[in-house]
């Protein structure tokens, strides 16, 4: 369905749905503008869809704060678009589930090598068959380590904090990610015990649809210096994009939470556009309850990035005959694309405490923000950007203009513009897996189908998502990655 | 036709439709089996119990598909079938309330077996409608579920 409403351009490649739209049935009543961030022919891309609706539609929440944005990569979701950023006053504003989404932080992490691409030569498909063995993906994966109930504690309260005590990788990584992979406040008591089933199996493993382990090299290095202090200085360097989230555990909290939070809709005389944007007052016990619940399913999927990244770099040790650390394996930063963060901004000249959804988009602190981890403060937070199989991905870095534009937010991926039913109509999955290798990169995917559902042509074009990102201000490019090897859940 | 799939940009959609409450229901879930299952044929080897009760009929289709997604999840099943379904409504000052219980059938996921299945993560809302059979007209359910 594609969408005829208003829009005017604001700024380069900031297009604004006034205030006074009111939307499709005509009875929406916007608190805020909304604000897609597009080049032109992105743009006519996103029209496509109904996904500017749905920009409009959050733009009517409760204690919605500045505008209701949208990043590039902007596609049609369910209540929320994906690619969409809402920033709700802490004291007046609503939580909402459906605005951080069911995969409660998932999330990119990158590990950067001393490695070469000819290092790896001859050697891809062995390391991607250790890869698979190590890392546990694809439907109904179960974790190789079976957590009790009672040791699921320890992700649910500690993040990547636990999986590294537990000897799941270095102390050091934790001192790259956001929130150093532990999020205070997780209540796991306002965890439901289908949750902790579901969980309890799955710490540690990758998962499937667009999840993914992805090993990379150097494509560009387009900011010598900043690329230099993340760990990157020539073409054709080694590394490692792993993107998975909270799995069934983050599934189930946000599904139980739904339930609560429209079961209270009336009782705070909240009316929905969309009954997905189901939320309540930052103040209600239900919102309350679920962040604690929320805030257990981000350590869950710190924890689970944690343990892939260890096997990982088992899995590169034993085919490479070397130390993870010989080889550099260190840890460049950790991001959640999917998450309601407590974060102060300043708007309208005024310091205000909001709570920030992040649904498919991603945080992108400038310098100086505490936030950022104190080795990277200087120059911004480090921002990964997957884009489609076989193409390419993205290292940017968070600006000053980002923190006064879209409350320090970039793009998440190239966003998909094709359903998974019909790019499985369109391609073959063993063709395109062979294609791909013409173009020397190795695809091991759980089933022929996942590979069909995820091929490029399902996706806008990441270089466009990302160029466009750049043009408005929001982030800055930093290093290409290109393909080597993929694994795909 | 009982059920159909229908498209949407990231996710899938489900519509059924049934004369009673028994055969919607009934749709609605095997509209679900033959999304996760795709084209893999799927055994009779293990059976859950599931016992509902909602309190609107909405609630009711996402309360099935939700357990049928927890058990999906949880328990690395593939379902097949329902039987022994039956579906009640009670009235309330709210309008009418829903019991369900059945049995569903099927097998342990098998990753070569069931190649063609789908992993669906969630019952979205998002432009969610279920209208029982009333008065001699077919009811109908359409849901967007994210995969």
């Amino acid at each position: 369905m594609a969408w005829d409403g208003p829009l005017e351009q604001v700024a380069k490649n900031i297009w604004e749905i006034p205030q006074d739209y009111t939307g499709q049935k005509g009875d929406l009543k916007m608190r805020v503008p909304g604000r897609i961030i597009a080049d032109a022919a992105l743009m006519e891309t996103i029209r496509e869809d109904n996904a500017p609706e749905q920009v409009a539609n959050v733009a009517a929440l409760p204690g919605i704060v500045g505008h209701s944005w949208a990043m590039p990569d902007i596609h049609w979701g369910y209540g929320f678009p994906i690619g969409g950023v809402a920033a709700m006053d802490a004291e007046e504003g609503v939580i909402s589930p459906g605005g951080v989404g069911f995969d409660i932080n998932c999330g990119v992490r990158l590990i950067r090598t001393d490695l070469k691409r000819e290092d790896l030569r001859g050697k891809e498909k062995a390391l991607v068959e250790e890869l698979f063995k190590e890392v546990p993906c694809g439907l109904g994966s179960k974790a190789r380590v079976r957590l009790t109930d009672r040791e699921l504690e320890g992700p649910l309260t500690e993040g990547a904090r636990w999986a590294v005590d537990q000897g799941y990788g270095w102390d050091a990584d934790t001192e790259v990610m956001e929130e150093y992979g532990r999020i205070e406040g997780a209540d796991t008591d306002k965890v439901s015990d289908k949750a902790r089933k579901r969980g309890a199996p799955q710490v540690g493993s990758l998962g499937s649809g667009n999840h993914f382990l992805e090993i990379q090299k150097v494509g560009e290095i387009l900011d010598t210096d900043i690329a230099k202090r993340f760990g990157f200085t020539e073409k054709d360097q080694l590394a490692i994009m792993v993107h998975t989230g909270s799995r069934g555990f983050g599934h189930q909290v946000c599904s139980d939470y739904l339930k609560t939070f429209e079961d209270n809709l009336d009782r705070h005389g909240i009316h929905l556009p969309d009954k997905q944007l189901a939320c309540g007052p930052a103040r209600s016990q239900e919102s309350i309850d679920y962040l604690g619940a929320m805030h257990a399913a981000i350590n869950f999927a710190f924890a689970n990035r944690q343990m892939i990244t260890h096997w990982t770099r088992n899995a590169f040790s034993k085919v490479l005959g070397r130390d993870a650390e010989e080889m550099g394996m260190r840890l460049v930063y950790d991001v959640a694309h999917n998450i309601v963060k407590r974060e102060t901004h300043m708007v309208d000249g005024k310091k205000r405490d909001l709570y920030v959804h992040r649904k498919g988009a991603t945080r992108a602190f400038g310098p100086g923000r505490e936030e950022v981890p104190e080795t990277y403060r200087d120059i911004g937070q480090p921002t990964i950007i997957p884009g489609s199989m076989g193409t390419g991905s993205y290292l940017l870095v968070g600006t000053e203009r980002s923190m006064q534009t879209a409350f320090g937010s970039t793009c998440h991926g190239a966003g998909r513009k094709m359903s998974r039913s019909m790019a499985k109509k369109t391609w073959r999955g063993e063709a395109l897996i062979k294609d791909l290798g013409k173009e020397d990169i190795t695809v091991k995917a759980d089933s022929p189908a996942t590979a069909a559902e995820e091929a490029p042509g399902a996706y806008k074009d990441v270089m466009n998502v990302v160029h466009a990102a750049e043009e408005a201000g929001i982030s800055n490019k930093v290093v290409l990655l290109r393909p080597v090897a993929v694994i795909k859940g | 036709m009982p059920f159909e799939t229908f498209e949407h940009t990231a996710d899938i959609g489900l519509e059924a439709t049934g004369a009673d409450l028994e055969t919607l229901m009934r749709d609605v879930a095997q509209g679900f089996f033959a999304i996760v299952r795709g084209d893999s044929p799927v055994a009779e080897k293990e059976s859950r119990r599931i016992d509902l009760a909602s309190k609107s009929f909405e609630r009711l289709v996402v309360d099935l598909l939700d357990e049928l997604i927890y058990l999906t999840d949880a328990d690395g099943l593939v379902f097949k079938e329902m039987r022994d379904l039956t579906v009640e409504t009670k009235k309330t000052d709210d309008g009418p309330s829903y019991t369900l219980a059945c049995t569903v059938v099927g097998e342990t996921f098998d990753r070569k077996k069931h190649a063609g299945a789908m992993h669906v993560k969630a019952v979205t809302r998002h432009e969610l409608s279920a209208e029982p059979p009333r008065d001699g007209r077919e009811g109908k359910v359409r849901v967007i579920l994210d995969i």
